[in-house]
């Protein structure tokens, strides 16, 4: 089973967090818990303060990034994001996708053309997020298949995200 | 003469409470060594007087060895048998070495070797007698043994080359505390020093690898947004540069020794370059005439070129835009190079900062850090976080990389990732770990191959392979694989491909200087011996300061195996001690587990005061 990187940080389970709150705790507990601390301890408190130092490091990795962090919540409850073992999409979606794509494609050597889809692909994201965060806000949600589309379809926009960033940098 | 010194009143250090630590600086061109006492960083110099070791050694065909100043000056008169800039060799594969002036021994497997008069040397040896020289001179000026180092690395070396050091160093017999990333410590070094908050840049540029890294700096925690680089870049490739200025001006050199003196007279030539406008070269019969700045400006820039470019991509890594940046900060000899200092002012658009002399700055700061990890008191209170250069993943079908920790992801990290069976019935797993940014393994550097075998059969697609990576403070790796519906397991610590086996370590270790006065076996035991003595006092410590935490009983447990640990340390057999330390480790964990969760409890508590006010 995961573990539970909101029990880590003793905040709720749930997609609202305060982001600076969440870099303050790991904050203080890196600096007890960093290996640095223990350099003369014994073996057993030098590989607990390794293993706590990642998981403290992993933990503010996955909180902090919204997709992530919705992810962790719906695999804490037992959902599965995993793509591989389902490839179902909204056909709309997939839709837009391959529109994206034809014009990722086009657009290799028109750089204005790929900041103007950057643009597009940046508000349906944050759209995305937003519905997101009214579906998964706090602690009660409830409608997690709807939380779960919607972070498959924001991991998708986060691939073709770093794709469109590669194209447009070396368009410039 | 050395200055008799006269410690502050009520400060009178006792020598048997303060331990010897050093940072240990092991540089392409030069090394150096420094140390905290009585709260300064004092960098240590040799009888002459000189700080910087040159990075040179010299094989003897009567198997004698010399370091430093005196290897240089053979440079010329035997270029084969007197080894430079070992660095840039540290952890690589015969492919990998282009253009080195030395005779290789190829066709071996794994790390380059050099063939010298006194035999076929690694480059970890040729560190490790770097290490030796430094360690013996911190020895007489302290009239102590050193009991450990911080040494530091380039950020941007990968797993090989950072394991190779660390086997430089147990070669050479010096503890390592920590590894510390290079513009860290110069960081560290600028940070204790100012005193400062915000964004720093640091720029460094030494004998052979370059690094580029982002910090924030703020309340005593120096944290590392972002690192790049290159390892094989430096004062180096710029001799190299003004040298093929000269041949293309008519320049002819063929021999090793040739060659030599064109690198030593372009070095030459560089560094004068930094006060004068143009120098006169004399390198006759091979090559006499006039280098201009304006010439060595444009041969270097192409270089330059590449720094910067390593900069704007930490930048985009780090998300922070130039005009964020508080300070840029100069680090490594070749920074001295006015063309250098102005294109970095151009990038970032403030003059960098230099005033901590580039050579000497890496050393200071990690004679900051090792202090502080050897607990001594007085030590700054400060926490590094520093991150791993280069994405760690495994190799899928159709010899692609999966990525599993990325570039600069803080350390200590881990990450699990789940993979599965291609087959049906496939019964064993081969687990393939690189290092690298690009898409397609054979872009990427090889670190290790191992396999997770007994997996029971099952149709393709169906077993759960969860593979583990975990990156320690050292930005060292250990990977572990276990199938999770049979709990089959496989754990390996990564030995790179390019470096050296347990082995090939023990056997240098019989022909090291280090063991010159006792064999490997009565090293291995001393080895035993220390860290026992370190867990013995670790645990004693424990207990003094939180006695209250022991459970009934567990005193006398614990007692009774420290008793039996003494009682193995004062014998000979390695076996029982080890056995005995591990049964301390064992019955003394329960308490450090208590420890440290109370440890945590009480920082909690002591924000809560200043926090929630």
């Amino acid at each position: 089973m995961a573990r539970n990187y909101f029990d880590l940080f003793e905040l709720p389970a749930q997609f609202d967090i305060d982001p600076k709150e969440l870099a303050a705790r790991h904050r203080e507990r890196i600096r007890v818990w960093h290996p640095d601390r223990f350099a003369q301890g014994t073996s057993e408190e030098r590989r607990r303060a390794v293993a706590m130092s990642a998981d403290l490091n992993d933990g503010l990795k996955v909180l902090r990034d919204p997709v992530s962090r919705a992810r962790h919540l719906l695999s804490l409850r037992g959902i599965s994001t995993d793509e591989e073992t389902d490839t179902n999409m909204d056909g709309a979606f997939l839709m837009e996708q391959m529109v994206w794509r034809e014009r990722l494609e086009e657009g290799a050597a028109r750089p204005e053309e790929l900041t103007a889809l950057a643009a597009e692909v940046a508000e349906s994201r944050d759209a995305k997020e937003s519905e997101l965060a009214r579906v998964l806000g706090d602690e009660r949600a409830t409608d997690l298949g709807r939380a779960r589309v919607l972070v498959r379809e924001l991991q998708f926009l986060e691939r073709f995200t770093r794709e469109l960033d590669c194209a447009t940098a070396e368009a410039l | 003469m050395a200055l008799l010194q006269i410690s502050e009143p009520g400060q009178s250090p006792d020598p048997h409470s303060r331990k010897f630590v050093a940072g240990i600086d092991l540089g392409t061109t030069n090394s150096l060594i420094a140390t905290v006492r009585q709260g300064e960083v004092v960098v240590l110099a040799d009888a002459r007087g000189d700080v910087l070791l040159p990075s040179v050694v010299r094989f003897h065909a009567d198997g004698q060895v010399t370091v430093g100043r005196a290897a240089q000056q053979a440079e010329i008169e035997d270029p084969l048998n007197t080894i430079a800039s070992a660095k840039r060799l540290m952890g690589r594969g015969c492919a990998d070495v282009v253009d080195c002036p030395y005779r290789l021994a190829c066709g071996i497997e794994g790390m380059v070797r050099i063939e010298t008069a006194a035999g076929v040397k690694t480059p970890v040896e040729v560190s490790a007698q770097i290490l030796a020289a430094l360690k013996a001179r911190l020895e007489e000026t302290l009239g102590g043994p050193l009991s450990g180092a911080v040494i530091t690395v380039p950020a941007y070396f990968d797993e090989a080359q950072r394991q190779a050091t660390k086997d430089a160093a147990r070669l050479a017999g010096v503890e390592v505390l920590r590894l510390l990333n290079e513009p860290t410590a110069a960081a560290v070094a600028y940070g204790l020093d100012r005193n400062p908050e915000g964004l720093y840049c640091v720029y460094d540029l030494g004998g052979g690898t370059f690094d580029v890294s982002l910090l924030r700096l703020s309340e005593g925690v120096f944290e590392v947004l972002a690192t790049g680089g290159d390892a094989a870049l430096g004062g180096d490739d710029m001799d190299a540069a003004v040298v093929a200025l000269w041949k293309a001006r008519g320049a002819k050199a063929e021999s090793p020794e040739e060659i030599r003196r064109l690198l030593r007279a372009a070095r030459d030539a560089r560094e004068r370059l930094t006060l004068e406008t143009e120098v006169a070269v004399d390198v006759a019969p091979i090559y006499v005439g006039l280098l201009s700045r304006a010439d060595l400006d444009a041969a270097i820039d192409p270089l330059i070129d590449r720094t910067l470019a390593a900069c704007r991509r930490v930048l985009k890594d780090g998300s922070v835009r130039i005009a964020d940046i508080g300070e840029v900060v100069l680090v490594g000899g070749a920074t001295r190079t006015p063309r250098v200092r102005e294109r970095v002012g151009a990038l970032f658009r403030k003059t960098p900062l230099h005033d901590i002399d580039p050579d000497r700055v890496v050393a200071m700061g990690a004679a900051r850090q090792a202090d502080l990890l050897a607990g001594n008191a007085g030590a700054a209170d400060m926490l590094l976080l520093d991150v791993i250069p280069l994405s760690l993943g495994i190799e899928i079908m159709g010899g692609l990389t999966e990525k599993i920790i990325p570039r600069n992801s803080p350390i200590p990290a881990s990450r699990a990732q789940d993979f599965t069976t291609y087959k049906d019935g496939q019964g064993a797993l081969a687990i393939h770990v690189v290092q690298g940014e690009r898409d397609l393994v054979a872009e990427c550097r090889s670190l290790a191959r191992f396999e997770l075998r007994g997996i029971p059969p099952m149709v393709a697609g169906a077993a759960r392979i969860r593979v583990t990576f975990q990156v320690d403070a050292d930005g060292l790796l250990n990977v572990s694989a276990q199938e999770t519906t049979s709990g089959v397991e496989s754990r390996v610590t990564v030995r790179p491909s390019f470096g050296l086996s347990d082995a090939e370590i023990e056997r240098m270790l019989q022909d090291s200087i280090a063991s010159a006065e006792s064999d490997a076996a009565a090293r291995a035991l001393r080895e035993l011996q220390v860290e026992a003595d370190r867990m013995i006092e670790a645990v004693g410590a424990a207990i003094a300061a939180d006695a209250d935490l022991l459970a009934p009983g567990e005193h006398d447990i614990i007692a009774a195996r420290i008793a039996a640990l003494k009682e193995a340390c004062g014998g000979e057999d390695p076996k029982r001690i080890r056995e005995e330390t591990a049964a301390l480790d064992r019955a003394s964990a329960g308490f450090a587990a208590r420890r440290m969760d109370a440890g945590l409890e009480r920082a909690m508590k002591g924000r809560s005061v200043t926090e929630f006010r």
